[in-house]
Formats: structure tokens, sequence, C-alpha cells
């Protein structure tokens, strides 16, 4: 394997809400990852697990959401973007990141043309002619395989589909070709036949484009279709990390083990689904120690100590659980 | 914005089915307009009509004989019920003719094309005016939504919404005209551009009502905007600053100052009476009050409203259209 | 939040607080000006065209007479006439608001909904102006022109909440209780409406008392010896140059009064919107 150096590092990555006169509230908590040239992450977690928070800080705009950095890095190419002021950030969005965030079928304006958002992303990224970044953004429209393209570049968002809008959107994240393209939740809004396509068109795009790929989803089984690596949230802290493959057979944390075994797209027919016992662990109201604690079977007294252990290195796949060794080999 | 805005240009062709939606809808703002200026007509022909007081008694005064009283009647279009009489006039109207002035013979019309042109000036110059100081406004006060900037901004619209364009006027006329001599103090001459320099000082008394309420639509439309998911995506994508302010802020929050436009504009003729009797002009306004009101002179008074209807219904239909034309979410309804 | 006890039927934030000062103060030197002054306020008591200060406060007029004892006097006309001139409408426009919006017949419904838009959408002070050109200048045909086209924004603004309660529970539930129509009306949609449309008419109040002035500086209202804000500016008007005080006083009391109706409207329609 190349001993590349990874193009994103997040390291101990900690999001906080300040609120007046008490303190601040902690949404993600030692988030903790790489990501290499043409690697593609799976982030998944219950929802409200800090996923989107997360997207927003590598993207730079927590602040508009009333959020900020509270400690932690995130190096893009050894440079730490943790602190790093908007005049930094324009040169990072949409030019080295490309983001297409969570409600993206709300994302485009309603009041251009797909043409015109699509040119001034061109325009935002090089000097180009008016026709040279039209025939780029119809060349963007065709890659992310959408028909009769020199039709819907003159159309509005309430003249598309929900599956048209998300291409659209996925065509504008591309359209400064990025090194890493980061995908809120792009398949959740949709229906199953769209969710496929969009599942395969981006597939077909990192090869083609061979960037790297943060997808996030609620889902794992929409991340076993797109990614070579996956890293588990629960509450605001990455529990694991690890291959694709690793994680999904002999998963290292209790949490992923309930992940895995309440997918629908596994359960025996006639068997009841698994369901995860009680519930996720809120905001602002996270149990000491282990944050999966009180849901879990394997809890001991160590685990009500400290905070939450940081992944411990277990060969290329990483967990947090203080007693994975006591975990059975399947879920 | 130099690499920023792409122009708009040749491969826009709009499909056949564009423009006959585009048709549609333009007809059905008409009719709707046609209606709303018949209405009120018809009102302001039935609160005249109905309100007591006998014009032609009031006219002829203390010589009033029954013969007298029969003969204007019928010059005058009052003789049969109020259904009748409604009916002939809006058949003359319908022919173009508004009638006659009862205090100097004039036809009405002749008094409309003397006023109307400096009335629909001071009106054209004050949006312009009102809207250059509006945008700028109600964009700064919903960026520095909290600072000390939008608290003077509350502060300075409710002062302004609260003083009587009269009143304004006469502070402009003694600071610009009369202090600083930057503009005349009466005697009004048509003909672009020199009309300019006597509708400047009015115009800016006009917007000392529009723009506050301009403005704070704005600004909440804009705050409104600007939690929008596009927003986001728009910053994600690292566009620069003029085009995040432009395209994803203004445009988007426009239409319904425009439409608002249209509506307060409406309510703004209340001004342009005022301000045109302030300043001296001599507008529909002036005609309005001098001729209608001191000398009672219905027929012009009609005819007046009749127009000052008309204009209400095209500024309407007009605020409806360029609002459409910025918006097409509104187009959909 | 705490609740503290109510002295007064609404919750007094400081916009509505500050608002009740000024319009208080205005009422209160109004209503107490003969008490406070030794002038009459249409006769000559001094020198022409004094300056504010020493004997006249705000100086004297061109006929000698004194403009602060003026200001105030007028502040009391002013301030009834406005009063009039919403509280009519107010009761009459809200009255027929609430029957067209619980009212089954269509198409009268609808024509006067043509009636009520067609007036709303005209410039309002014109129509006042139309209608007082018939009727004649002074305080009786303004108040006339004032009723015959304000009724019109009552009347919308009451229909629309009538529509809301027609459907409103508790309605149905009478109505279900077999309880007359005409019963229902009075009973339970008009006491909503009416709290709806007093709620608007204090910021009406603002549009009014300005009107009442703009008509008056206009030759259409009240007529001058009268002493009223906007008839009193349009006397000072050619004196605007070097007697400045002839105007500048009535207008800062009718600004001011108007600020603090919309000051006062402004916190307590809040309450009326946040309460629903
Ligand atoms: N500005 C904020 N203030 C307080 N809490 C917030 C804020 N933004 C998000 N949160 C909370 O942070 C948690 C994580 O949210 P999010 O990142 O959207 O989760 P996910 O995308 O995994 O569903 C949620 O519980 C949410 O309520
Ligand atoms: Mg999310």
């Amino acid at each position: 394997m190349e001993a590349e150096s990874p193009i994103l590092r997040v390291e101990n990555l900690c999001i906080g809400v300040p609120r007046r006169r008490r303190g601040l509230l902690s949404i993600v908590d030692t988030a903790d990852f790489q990501l290499r040239r043409h690697q593609a992450l799976g982030v998944v977690g219950e929802s409200g697990s800090g996923k989107t928070m997360l997207c927003r800080a590598l993207m730079g705009t927590l602040r508009r959401h009333g959020a900020g950095v509270a400690s932690g890095r995130i190096l893009y190419r050894e440079r730490d973007l943790a602190g790093a002021g908007e005049k930094v950030w324009r040169r990072i969005r949409g030019r080295r990141i490309g983001y297409v965030p969570q409600s993206s079928l709300a994302g485009l304006n309603p009041v251009l043309t797909v043409r015109t958002q699509l040119t001034e992303a061109i325009h935002a990224a090089r000097e180009a002619s008016a026709t040279e970044a039209e025939d780029q953004a119809l060349q963007l429209l065709e890659l992310v395989r959408i028909p009769r393209s020199g039709q819907v570049l003159e159309m509005r968002s309430h003249e598309l589909s929900g599956g048209m809008r998300q291409r659209v959107m996925i065509a504008a994240a591309l359209a400064q070709e990025p090194e890493i393209l980061i995908a809120d939740e792009p398949t959740t809004a949709l229906d199953v036949t769209i969710q496929r396509e969009i599942l395969n068109l981006i597939n077909r795009l990192r090869e083609r484009l061979k960037m790297a790929l943060i997808f996030v989803s609620h889902d794992l089984a929409v991340i076993e279709e797109v990614c070579d690596s996956v890293m588990v949230m629960y509450a605001g802290a990455s529990v694991e990390i690890g291959p694709l493959e690793a994680v999904v057979r002999h998963p290292r944390h209790p949490y992923t083990r309930a992940l895995l075994a309440s997918r629908v797209d596994l359960a025996v027919p006639g068997e009841d689904l698994e369901t995860i016992p009680g519930d996720p662990a809120s905001v602002g109201a996270w149990p000491s120690g282990c944050r999966f604690r009180p849901r879990c079977p394997l809890a001991e007294d160590d685990c009500r100590e400290g905070v939450q252990p940081p992944l411990a290195p277990a060969g290329l796949q990483r967990t947090a659980c203080l007693h994975h060794d006591r975990m059975g080999c399947d879920p | 914005m130099s690499s920023g805005a792409s122009p708009e240009t040749a491969r826009t062709t709009p499909s056949s089915a564009g423009v006959k939606r585009l048709l549609a809808r333009t007809l059905r703002h008409l009719s709707r307009a046609a209606l709303g200026a018949l209405g009120v007509l018809l009102v302001t022909f039935t609160l005249i009509h109905l309100i007591p007081g006998d014009p032609v008694e009031i006219l002829l005064g203390d010589a009033a004989t029954e013969e007298l009283v029969a003969k204007y009647r019928q010059i005058l279009g009052l003789e049969g019920s109020l259904p009748q009489q409604f009916a002939r006039y809006l058949a003359s109207v319908a022919q173009g003719d508004l009638g006659t002035s009862i205090q100097t013979g004039q036809s009405v019309n002749s008094v409309v094309a003397r006023t109307l042109p400096m009335t629909a000036w001071l009106i054209g110059v004050t949006v312009l005016m009102a809207l250059l100081m509006a945008l700028p406004l109600g964009v700064a006060a919903a960026l520095l939504r909290g600072t000390w900037f939008d608290h003077a901004f509350r502060v300075a619209t409710s002062v302004s919404l609260a003083t009587p364009s009269f009143y304004f006027g006469l502070l402009l006329i003694l600071l610009f005209a009369v202090r600083l001599g930057w503009a005349p103090v009466a005697g009004y001459q048509p003909g672009f551009p020199g009309n300019l320099q006597y509708l400047w000082l009015p115009a800016l008394t006009m917007s000392g009502a529009l723009v506050p309420i301009l403005a704070r639509v704005l600004q909440s439309s804009i705050a409104e905007t600007m939690e929008q998911e596009f927003v986001e995506t728009a910053i994600v994508r690292g566009l620069p600053a003029p085009v995040l302010v432009w395209r994803y802020l203004l445009r988007p929050s426009l239409a319904p100052t425009i439409s608002l436009l249209g509506y307060i504009l409406g309510q703004l003729l209340s001004a342009t009476v005022v301000v045109e009797i302030v300043f001296n002009l001599p507008g529909m306004g002036t005609a309005l009050v001098v001729e209608g009101v001191l000398l009672r002179d219905y027929p012009v008074v009609q005819g007046i409203i009749l127009i000052f209807a008309l204009i209400v219904v095209a500024v309407s239909f007009l605020s409806d259209t360029v609002s459409g034309w910025l918006d097409p979410r509104t187009r959909l309804s | 939040m705490k609740r503290r006890p109510r002295f007064l039927p609404v919750d007094l934030n400081r916009s509505a607080l500050v608002g009740a000062a000024i319009v208080l103060l205005v009422i209160v030197l109004s209503v107490l000006v003969p008490l406070l002054s030794p002038y009459d306020p249409v006769a000559a008591t001094g020198p022409a065209l004094a300056a504010p200060g020493g004997q006249h406060l705000f100086g004297t007029d061109q006929l000698g007479r004194d403009v602060f004892t003026r200001t105030f006097a007028a502040g009391r006309l002013d301030l009834i006439l406005a009063l009039v001139g919403v509280s009519a409408p107010l009761l009459v426009g809200t009255f027929l608001g609430a029957v067209l919006g619980t009212t089954r017949n269509r198409l009268v419904a609808w024509l006067w909904l043509m009636v009520i838009d067609a007036i709303n959408a005209f410039p309002f002070v014109v129509l006042v102006i139309a209608i007082v050109a018939v009727v004649g200048p002074g305080v009786t045909g303004l108040l006339i022109g004032l009723a015959a086209v304000n009724w019109a924004r009552y009347a919308r603004i009451a229909r629309s909440r009538a529509l809301i309660l027609r459907n409103a529970d508790f309605v149905e539930a009478t109505r279900v209780l077999g309880y007359s129509r005409l019963r229902v009306l009075v009973r339970h949609i008009l006491p909503n409406v009416y709290s709806e449309t007093i709620a608007y008419g204090l910021s009406d109040f603002v549009i009014v008392v300005l009107t009442v002035s703009s008509l008056s500086f206009l030759g259409a209202g009240v007529n001058p010896p009268t002493p009223e804000w906007g008839a009193m500016i349009a006397d000072g008007r050619l004196y605007l140059q070097t007697q400045w005080w002839i105007t500048v006083f009535p207008g800062l009391a009718l600004s001011f009064t108007a600020i603090g109706v919309a000051l006062l409207a402004h916190g307590v329609s809040g309450r009326y919107a946040g309460e629903k």
C-alpha cells in the first residue's frame, strides 16, 4: 500500500454552540478521521448524532448556524482550517471541497435558471468566457446524466423533479472540480429507484473524476453501496472507524453491531427486526464516560468513568469501546 | 463583478407554451384590473351621488328656480335614476369623454390633459428615488440586524412614518429651497430634464413616506431569505460576495417588495395631492383640491378620480408583472 | 417568564409604555390648556409675530394669537376628530364585515366585497377629498368623508376574522346546540371580531389624525380661525422663513402624537398578535 499522506485529517474535532452564561453546549466531540485521495469515507449515525454539523465544520459554515469549532484540528493538505477566516474558506469552498448539503432539494435558488447557477459557480473558480462557461455547464449536466441538458439549462428549481434537482446540485458542487466531495444524506429525501440512480451516479463520478468522497447517511446499507471505509458516529463522537469490509464483518463497537442488526435489508422475513433499546442520547444530556453506555449490553462499571475514551488502535479498524474484545465475532 | 455575471444571452428562446402562459396571465391580470377600475368608478359615482347636497342647487345657490335647476340637470346629465345616470356616464367615458366642468365650461379631458403629465412625472421620479434609497437601506438593515444601524433604522423609519408629508415638505423647502437655494420654490416648467429641478424636492418629500415602508418590507424579506437553504448552498459554492448579495439575497426578496410597492403607490397618490399643493405644482392633485373642493366642481372631481383609479389599476398591474418576472414562484399561482 | 399582576388590560412593553406616556402628555396638555394658559386661542392676545419665550412660550402668530394655547387647543380638536373618525367606521365596518363573513348569501357578500376592495385599493385621502368636495368643506364634511371611506378597512379585517371564527370549534359547537345564527353572531363572533378591529383601530388612529390635519392643511377640513394643527401649519406657511415657530410647534405636536400612538399601537398589537 502506498504511503501517501492524507489530504484531509480531522483530529479530535469538537464543535460547540456558545450559550449565554451557560458555557459551551457540545454538539460534536472527538470526531477523528483521515481522508486519502480517492478514498470514499462513509459517515453513519442516527439522526442528531452530529453528522451535518461535522460537514458544516468542514465547509467553514458553523458560524452561520450559531456554532463553532471548540477544539481540535481540520488539516487540509497540512494546513489547519479550524480557525481560518472567511477569506481562506472562500478559496476552499467549492474549489477544493464541494458540498451537497442535506436538504438540497431546497438548495437551488428558485429565481435563477440552472444555467445561471452553474455558470456562476464556474466563474467563481476561474476566468472563463460566457460561451466557455456555458459549454462547461452543459458538460456538467451530461456528466450527472441529465437528459435534454439544453432544455434543463433554462429551467428553474420548481420545474425540476427531486432527482433532477439532486443531480443539478451535484453538478454545481462539481463545477469547480474539487478534490473532495461531501454529500450529506444525498438520497434520503428521494424515492427508492431514484436513490439507486443517484448512488450509481456518485460511484461513476468518483471513478471518473478521481476525487475523495465523504458520504453521510443514517443508513448503513446506502453507505455500503458507495464507500470503502466507514466512520460510525454516536452522540457526537466517532465510535468506530475502519475499512468497510472489516467494520461490517467484525464490528468492534456494540453500537455498530446494533446498527448492523437493525438493518432492514438484511432482515430475515418473519423474524422481528432488532431495534436498539433505549433512546438516543440527546445533545446537552450526554451520559458521562461512554455515551452508549445506558443502551449497551456490554456496559461495565469502568464505562462510566472519565470522558469518552479516544479511538483505540486495533489494526486498521479502530474503536472507542473498552470491551471490544468481549464482542462476538459476527453480528 | 468582473467575471461573476454572465450575460443572459442568445440561447434563451421561450417555448410557445411559455408564451401562451404569459399571455393568459396578462389577460387575467388585465381583466382583474378592468374590474377593479369599474368597481372604483361605481363606488365613487355612488358615493358622490348619494351624499347629501345637490350639486345643482349648490351651483345655482339662491338663483335656483325650478326651470333653471331642470335645465342644469340636463346639461350635467343628472336627470333620471342613479343607474341611468351611471350608464350614461359610463357610455360617455367609454367614448373618451369625461364630461364638462360646471365652473369653467372646459371639458374635463382638457383639465386632465393639462395636469396629468406633471403628476405622472412626480410619481415616476418618486418611485425611482424611493427605490434607490430603499434598496441599500433595506439590505444594510437586514445584514446589520441587531446592530446600532438597525436600531437607528427603526427609529428613523418610525419618525418618518409619523411625520405628515405636508409638514415634512415644508421643512424640506425651508432647508433646501430657502436656506440652501438648491431648488426653486415655485413656477413649475414642464419638459425633461428641466422639470427635474422642480420635482426632486417633492419626490424626496413623498419618499419620506415611501422609503420607510419599502425598506422595512425589504429588510424582513431579506431576513427571511437568509434562512433559506439555497443561501447556504451559494456560500458553500464559494460564490463571490456581490453575486451572493444580489442574486441570492436581493433578487429572491424583491418580489414581495415590488408587489407591496404596487399597493402603496395607490396610497401614495394621497401624498401626491398634498405635496402638489405644498410645492405649488400644477398637477391633478392641485386640480382636485382647487377645482374640486374649493370650487366644488364635481364633474372634474369625478374625472380626476377616474384617472386616479386607472393609475392605481395600471400600477398594480405593472407591479404584479414585474414581481412575476423577478420571482417565477409567484407565476405559478 | 414571571407574570406580573395586571393593572391594565394589556401587557405594557417598553414601546407601549413610551407611546402611552407621549399620548398621555398630549392629552393632559390639551385638556388642561385653558387652565395652563391665560390666553384665548382665537383672539389676539399679544404683539403679532413675537418670538418664543417670555410671555409667549411658543411665540405668537401673525395675528398676535398665542401659539402655545392654539397648539394644544388644536390638540383637543384633532384628538376628538380622530377619535370620532376612527370609532364610527370601526363600529359600522366591523359589524358589516362580521355579517359578510357569516352570511350564506354568496352573491351579496361578493358584491359587497368588490365595493370594499375597490375602496381600499383607492388612495385614502383622495377619496376623502372627493367626498368633501361634494359635501362641502368643514368638520361635518370631513367626518362624513372619513366615515364613508374608512369603514371598508374595518369591514375587510372583520370579514376575514369572522370567516375563520365561523369554522372555529367553539362556534361549530354552539351551532350544534341549535343556537340561532343571530345569537351566534352577536354572542360569539362579534366580540372576537371587535377585539381584532379595535387593535387595528389604534394604528388606524395614526392614519386618521394625519388625514384630518392634511385635509385641514389643504383647506378641506377644519376652517381657519378654529385652531387645528394642519390649518395652523397652512396659516404659518408664509412666515416659514422668518417666524418658523408658527409652523414648527403645531407640526411637532402632530408628529409627536402620531409617534406616540404608533408606538402604543405597536406595543399593544404585538401582544394581540402573540396571544392569538
Ligand atoms: N445551532 C444549534 N444550537 C443548538 N443545537 C444544535 C444547533 N445546531 C444543531 N444542533 C443540534 O446538534 C445535533 C446534531 O445535529 P446534526 O449535525 O444536524 O445531526 P445529524 O446530521 O447527524 O442528523 C442535533 O441534536 C441538533 O439538535
Ligand atoms: Mg443531518
